[in-house]
């Protein structure tokens, strides 16, 4: 039964992904929770209650992934969610202790169950084998007496199991569970007219959830109404069946009872119809339309912040009606009994019966007066009622009615609908009488229930206090409903005001293109930019500088024309007069540049301020992009919560993870590249920092460990923390073993700081631990970190003190896709090196230049700081004349942690934000490059890896830096 | 940038059955090669080009082409001639290998031939002892030769000469 190869059926392959999203989610969820229900294994074992909270939560999590995972016929993963869920519940319900082992057990089972998500991810994955890990549930439930069959689910879901299971399997239970689900739900809800009564909506929705509540439900109506008014055949019962189930589970998972509940009951409906391979009759289609539209309109409710529940109620009492409906029948028999015998003390929902008699189109109020048992002569006050009633409205129904009261013995509460204007408040008054122990009267019909459904209800008990003694079930009490009818007003409040945002998905790979193309924007804009700083400086100089040449030229010659004129004839005169003609147009050609250019400089005007505009909306664009793409990281952070658990339980020591910063947030491609260094990280500081805690506690130290992850924007940067407060690097060690395994040589660890023998951890293979533990000690971890940490264009600092512990610095750019970088002419050529990077500029002169052994190196404010050239450390002749005739040049410092070098540069072009554009895109990485980016003019600039060229600079000699050339 | 002087026509495709194919001949020195034209994205005038360290001496540099960075090998360098001038004539030939982008510097494009399969012969054996698997074959035309390149193989022979030991070239 591998769950993949089942799913063949188109529909459900287009549920897949959306499967895969939200169950991912929620087994990150149940794993988070499981954490904290360990936590609380720990400090409340002895105490005897139980998180009920945490164990509902779980409960839910796991129902909700059941129920998918059974839609799609998953059913490896519906058997294993079902025993999870079965141990909740034996938790929840006090059956089970909840113990270390018993969350060992879910522990390994959401191992599983991820692993087996994951498997489905990959077509090419293997199964996952289950079954050990159903084995150790069966056992745990087992020693508990709490076993549960498969089929008696006693909770809201028949309808998941019976599409998980096969078909012959299936025949029976429906009913059965059905008729369980009537009788044994766990809030032991009581047979109803009234379906909706009893079941509220959870009043604390997050918005968030109710967003995509909303946008899901929308979706899925619309199929489904689709589906149902085109041919309505046997097969695509199970089409609808899926979406009314997808509806149930979501509704249900946020709290949405009322939503979850119909939807029950439409999937009742038409699980029935498959079962009796029948094509649905018109009828039912009737009804079931009537339910999607009930949940379209209290979904469109839901947007706007006001939920219409009046429909759903109506749209559930029609399902619950339906005689073909096999899972009705219980509910309506129990109708047609609560009619019969008129008033039972069971007392059930008294609305639908009068409701059912509230015309279309009509306001109504309905009412119940319900009397003191032990009062005599009720009927006398009942037809007193009846009478007040009718000199006030018309009144359209009422249990009893007049005949009734003939003849039953024993009524004390009377039931009504009645047609009029008086208000709800008022009619109260008006039906107060002596032995009424409450009344109620709720306005119904369109407009009431529209404005606001709960609000017109109006309440009052006036004895508190009062038990019957035929119900002892708190729902059962007069009370109740006036406390359901409180709480939903207290709903519809809050929900009025926090509409939820709506929300879309989007496929990422459309989020880079965006992000490419924003890229493009910001290179063209810096380049519109450029263009109009020059323009500013040319504009039609040129000729304007002829022309007025010219007339200088002409007017010299009119002068000394003038001068010959003195003594000459006509012929003279004549050339004069060319001449001054000519500077006469001359001058005129002047003054049309001048008026042409005034023009254009204005125009020029007009261009900056469009390009200013441009600048304006593609930093909006860019940055609007970009926040699409961030996500918390909190989610990330929070897996770490599982590997340290499952850490200090392999090597016996105490930790504690605190997680900071939660709220920070990153690219989401950034958190999906970080998930694989940061373990790495944690697992170092959980194996190799944190000591054992008898240790610790000789050190002075508390027994428990700590291990701090934090993430904060610092700058345009992101930094990520992890911290711990265990033994801290040995720098002995770290010599010892680098020299062993031929990283250094004595000689250089002679002339190495501490912090450079830290440093070394970073190299591949290397790893102080004794043993290779299954956690950590091939020495592989700390070369990943760095790689990937490269990768990202972040950077990794480390810092550590013997006894005290170790803090890794993550700091990474806010997105891989746009760096703010410092332009540099080196050797003709345009480089761009980071500016985060950048420490200083600094403009030396030659005496400030020394040579130490060899290298180059300058003294800045008292620190000496080696200088290249870049040509120098790429192994290349320099091409440029070097600077050197000068007396100064121009350096910039950069700078990664305590390593500086000073890069001598030609020129400084100033700060620009780049596009980085990968080589290895059209071509291959190369080291001491980090990217390529397209300036404004259009040409290629490379981008500086200051981290490698950090190392490259430090290296013996130059071959060996190319020996490693290639990655 | 520059202009396209051609563009891979997609007319001959359906022409181009079982016996003939079509390339693009351009000439090196006094060579003439051809390149299939499924191959060759288009043809650009050789503009700025940024040149990159710690590459082989034929990777020229990388050039924009329309927002995208593409690097440049130089075919002289790549084949061991000498470097030359650029002249009117010098065209870069931006290609589709192996999913990535590359523009090759040749001195001239002339034309787009098609050529029947039974027209080429395999390169003699001289050159094929010499290892240079890019050498597909030889079209013998009317007057002249054709040496037909793999482009692929260009390439991947590329990436091995690209690491260090390149540089002794």
């Amino acid at each position: 039964m591998t769950s993949a190869s089942e799913v063949n059926d188109d529909f459900t392959d287009g549920l897949m992904s959306d499967f895969l999203d939200e169950s991912t989610g929620l087994v990150s969820r149940l794993s988070e929770n499981l954490s904290q229900l360990d936590q609380w294994t720990k400090s409340h074992a002895a105490e005897g209650d139980r998180p009920t909270d945490l164990l509902n939560e779980m409960f839910r999590s796991a129902h909700s992934i059941k129920g998918l995972s059974g839609m799609l016929r998953l059913s490896d993963i519906n058997v294993l969610t079902h025993k999870v869920e079965n141990v909740f519940d034996a938790a929840r319900n006090g059956e089970l202790p909840v113990t270390g082992e018993s969350v060992d057990v879910i522990f390994q089972a959401i191992d599983c169950l991820a692993a087996m998500i994951d498997a489905l991810k990959d077509p090419a994955a293997e199964k996952v084998a289950t079954e050990a890990s159903l084995g150790r549930i069966e056992n745990l439930l087992n020693r508990y007496n709490s076993a549960r069959e498969m089929g008696c689910q006693a909770d809201v879901d028949p309808g998941l199991f019976e599409a998980a299971r096969h078909a012959a399997a299936a025949e029976k239970a429906p009913v059965v569970a059905a008729a369980r689900d009537v009788a044994a739900s766990p809030k032991a809800e009581v047979v109803v007219d009234d379906p909706l009564a009893d079941v509220r909506d959870d009043a604390d929705i997050p918005p968030r959830y109710l967003a995509i509540f909303v946008d899901e439900a929308g979706l899925t109506l619309e199929d489904l109404s689709e589906s149902l008014i085109s041919v309505c055949e046997a097969e695509h019962v199970e089409a609808i069946l899926c979406g009314c189930h997808r509806i149930k589970g979501s509704a249900a998972s946020i709290g949405l009872q009322r939503a979850a509940r119909v939807a029950h009951h439409m999937e009742d409906l038409l699980q029935d119809m498959r079962r009796r391979k029948a094509a649905p009759t018109s009828r039912e289609i009737d009804v079931l339309l009537k339910g999607v539209d009930a949940l379209r309109s209290y979904v469109a409710g839901l947007a706007v912040g006001g939920p219409d529940t009046g429909l759903l109620s109506e749209a559930c009492r029609l399902l619950m009606a339906l005689p073909d409906a096999e899972v009705a029948k219980p509910v309506a028999a129990a109708k047609q009994e609560a009619k019969a015998t008129v008033a039972t003390a069971v007392v059930d929902d008294w609305r639908a019966a009068p409701r059912a008699a509230v015309p279309e189109d009509c306001a109504c109020l309905i009412g119940l007066v319900t009397f003191d048992k032990q009062l005599p002569l009720v009927e006398l006050k009942i037809r007193v009622l009846l009478e007040r009633l009718q000199s006030h409205g018309k009144l359209l129904y009422s249990a009893p009615n007049e005949a009734q009261l003939d003849e039953a013995a024993e009524v004390h509460r009377l039931v009504f609908t009645l047609a009029t204007d008086v208000k709800a408040p008022a009619l109260q008054g008006i039906l107060r009488i002596e032995g009424a122990v409450a009344i109620e009267v709720e306005a119904v019909g369109e407009v009431a229930a529209a404005s606001a459904p709960a609000a017109a209800r109006v309440v009052e008990s006036p004895a508190t206090n009062k038990s019957t003694p035929a119900a002892a079930t708190q729902q059962a009490t007069p009370t109740e409903p006036a406390a359901a009818a409180v709480g939903d007003s207290s709903k519809a409040a809050p929900d009025a005001k926090a509409k939820p945002t709506e929300t879309l998905r989007v496929d990422i790979e459309r989020l880079d293109q965006l992000m490419n193309l924003s890229g493009q924007l910001v290179i063209n804009r810096a380049r519109f930019t450029q263009i109009g700083d020059r323009l500013k400086g040319v504009t039609s100089l040129r000729t304007m500088v002829h022309s007025l040449s010219a007339a200088q030229h002409c007017a010299t010659r009119l002068t000394t024309g003038l001068q010959e004129c003195a003594g000459g004839g006509r012929s003279a005169i004549e050339a004069l007069l060319g001449l001054s003609e000519k500077l006469h147009d001359d001058l005129e050609s002047l003054q049309r540049d001048l008026a042409q250019l005034h023009q254009v400089r204005s125009l020029v005007g007009d261009l900056n301020e469009a390009v200013h505009q441009l600048e304006r909306v593609s930093d909006g664009i860019q940055n609007t992009v970009m926040d699409t793409r961030m996500v918390p990281i909190g989610p990330l952070f929070a897996r770490f919560k599982r590997a340290v658990r499952d850490l200090t339980r392999d090597n016996h020591k105490d930790i504690d993870l605190e997680i900071l910063g939660e709220n920070t947030e990153l690219d989401k491609r950034m958190i999906d590249e970080l998930g694989d260094p940061l373990i790495h990280l944690v697992r170092n500081s959980a194996d190799h920092g944190i000591e054992h805690p008898d240790v610790r506690e000789a050190q002075g130290k508390p027994r428990q460990g700590t291990i701090t992850l934090n993430a904060y924007h610092r700058g345009n940067r992101i930094v990520i923390e992890v911290t711990d407060d265990g033994k801290g690097l040995d720098a002995d060690k770290i010599r010892a073993k680098a020299i062993s395994r031929g990283l250094i040589t004595e000689a250089d660890a002679e002339k190495m700081t501490p912090q450079q023998f830290h440093e070394l951890i970073w190299k591949p293979g290397f790893s102080t631990a004794e043993t290779i533990t299954q956690v950590s000690g091939r020495g592989m971890g700390m070369d990943i970190v760095w790689s990937k940490i490269e990768q990202l264009s972040g950077t990794v600092e480390l810092s550590s003190e013997a006894g005290k512990g170790t803090t890794f610095l993550i700091k990474l750019p806010l997105t891989m896709a746009i760096l703010p970088s410092l332009l540099a002419v080196i050797d003709r050529d345009v480089f761009a090196i980071p500016v985060e990077s950048v420490v200083e500029i600094v403009r030396i002169g030659k005496q400030d230049v020394s040579t130490v052994h060899g290298r180059p190196a300058m003294r800045v404010r008292g620190r000496v700081i080696s200088l290249i050239r870049l040509s120098d450390i790429f192994g290349e002749s320099s091409v440029g004349a070097p600077s050197n005739d000068t007396d100064s040049m121009t350096v910039v410092i950069i700078g990664i942690g305590n390593a500086e070098l000073g890069i001598e540069v030609d020129n400084l072009l100033g700060e620009q934000d780049v596009v980085i554009q990968s080589l290895a895109e059209n071509f291959e990485n190369i080291q001491g490059i980090a990217g390529a980016s397209i300036l404004g003019d259009g040409r290629v600039s490379l981008i500086l890896d200051v981290g490698t060229l950090l190392e490259m600079a430090c290296r013996p000699s130059r071959g060996a830096a190319l020996e490693v050339a290639a990655d | 940038m520059s202009s396209s002087v051609l563009k891979a026509s997609a007319g001959g495709r359906h022409q181009a059955d079982a016996g003939t194919i079509q390339v693009v001949s351009f000439r090196l020195a006094s060579e003439e090669y051809g390149i299939e034209i499924t191959k060759v994205q288009e043809i650009i005038l050789v503009g700025e080009i940024t040149r990159v360290p710690q590459t082989a001496r034929y990777i020229k540099g990388l050039i924009n082409l329309r927002s995208t960075v593409i690097p440049i090998v130089d075919l002289r360098l790549r084949f061991g001639m000498p470097e030359e001038q650029a002249t009117d004539e010098t065209r870069i030939m931006v290609m589709n290998v192996r999913g990535k982008t590359i523009g090759i510097i040749v001195d001239a494009v002339s034309e787009v031939l098609r050529i029947s399969k039974d027209q080429i012969a395999p390169p003699p054996p001289t050159v094929s002892s010499l290892g240079r698997e890019y050498l597909t074959g030889l079209a013998k035309l009317e007057k002249r030769l054709l040496i037909l390149l793999d482009v692929e193989c260009i390439l991947t022979e590329q990436h091995e000469l690209a690491v260090p030991t390149a540089s002794l070239n």
